[in-house]
């Protein structure tokens, strides 16, 4: 109560558009470290590092973690950088320091007062997705163009955007000699 | 699984008062769909419907062909491209530029 005090007062309010400060994101991640129990953050991951493996965390990540991490882990789409906090680069030391178990949790339990939502649901095989994107999450930092393209296959689009990007490679095909506007979104 | 709530850590967490987001909305760019007119000094000039688009290319732009790395070498007078550049900006860096035909519809890709 006190502190929301202080922020309404310091004319922040509840506004999300700011960037958090030094001391809260120091705060958010001693509060997540000290809350994380201990035997989560030193569990291995139980899933080999296949080649399979990869390919089926890099297609649940397009599928369940765009919107608000970017097929790169960037962080960078409309979502991610609107989140309060803003969605991580998770290719950077801060999230690639953390070990399998704590990224693990993180996936299964969410991270409360974040966009961060708890995905876990208590089965075997959503544990076995997780444990994928576990290995995923590492790769971040290697993603290629090619890999980063065949993500947005499966990037989940409205019908409205399937049919613009439909539009679109008709054009580039020179199937459609039709030149619009840039006034069209898409993800 | 054993949890450590404590006082402390519901005081520290209080401290952020952020509340969880809703997605109501897809992470967006702007669509520059043309032809290329010219391409000088890192800026790529694009012939469309409405009039010439100005684009600049930095050295995070990917440009593709076919879902394959392409380069700005590629961008020729008469390709037909689509350029995305981050919604509402005013800078209008490229994020990404797909090549495609040239405007006659040869395509000039394999």
């Amino acid at each position: 109560m006190a502190a929301g005090l202080i922020l309404v007062r310091s004319g922040r309010g509840f506004s999300a558009r700011e960037q958090p400060t030094a001391m809260e994101t120091w705060v958010a991640q001693k509060s997540r470290a000290l809350a994380m129990p201990a035997e989560a953050k030193s569990r291995m991951n139980p899933i080999g590092n296949s080649p399979e493996a990869l390919v089926e965390g890099r297609a649940h990540w397009a599928d369940h973690c765009f919107s608000c991490h970017a097929n790169d882990g960037s962080g960078s789409t409309t979502l991610g950088k609107s989140l309060y906090p803003p969605a991580p680069d998770m290719r950077l030391p801060a999230t690639q320091q953390l070990t399998d178990g704590e990224l693990f949790y993180i996936i299964q339990n969410g991270i409360r007062l974040t966009g961060m939502p708890a995905w876990g649901t208590g089965t075997a095989k959503d544990e076995e997705d997780s444990w994928k994107l576990v290995h995923f999450i590492r790769y971040l930092p290697q993603i290629t163009l090619e890999e980063k393209k065949a993500m947005e296959k499966l990037n989940p689009k409205s019908a409205d955007e399937i049919a613009e990007e439909q539009e679109e490679e008709r054009f580039l095909r020179g199937e459609d000699s039709h030149e619009t506007t840039p006034e069209h979104h898409h993800h | 699984m054993k949890r450590r709530p404590s006082i402390i850590i519901t005081s520290l967490l209080g401290l952020l008062l952020a509340c969880a987001a809703q997605v109501f909305a897809h992470g967006g760019f702007d669509h520059v769909t043309g032809t290329v007119q010219k391409l000088e000094n890192s800026v790529l000039t694009v012939k469309t419907a409405k009039g010439d688009v100005a684009v600049t290319l930095d050295a995070k732009t990917e440009i593709t062909r076919d879902d394959k790395p392409a380069q700005a070498a590629d961008l020729k007078p008469g390709v037909r491209v689509v350029v995305d550049v981050p919604e509402g900006s005013k800078t209008k860096v490229a994020h990404s530029i797909k090549v495609g035909a040239t405007k006659a519809g040869a395509a000039t890709h394999k």
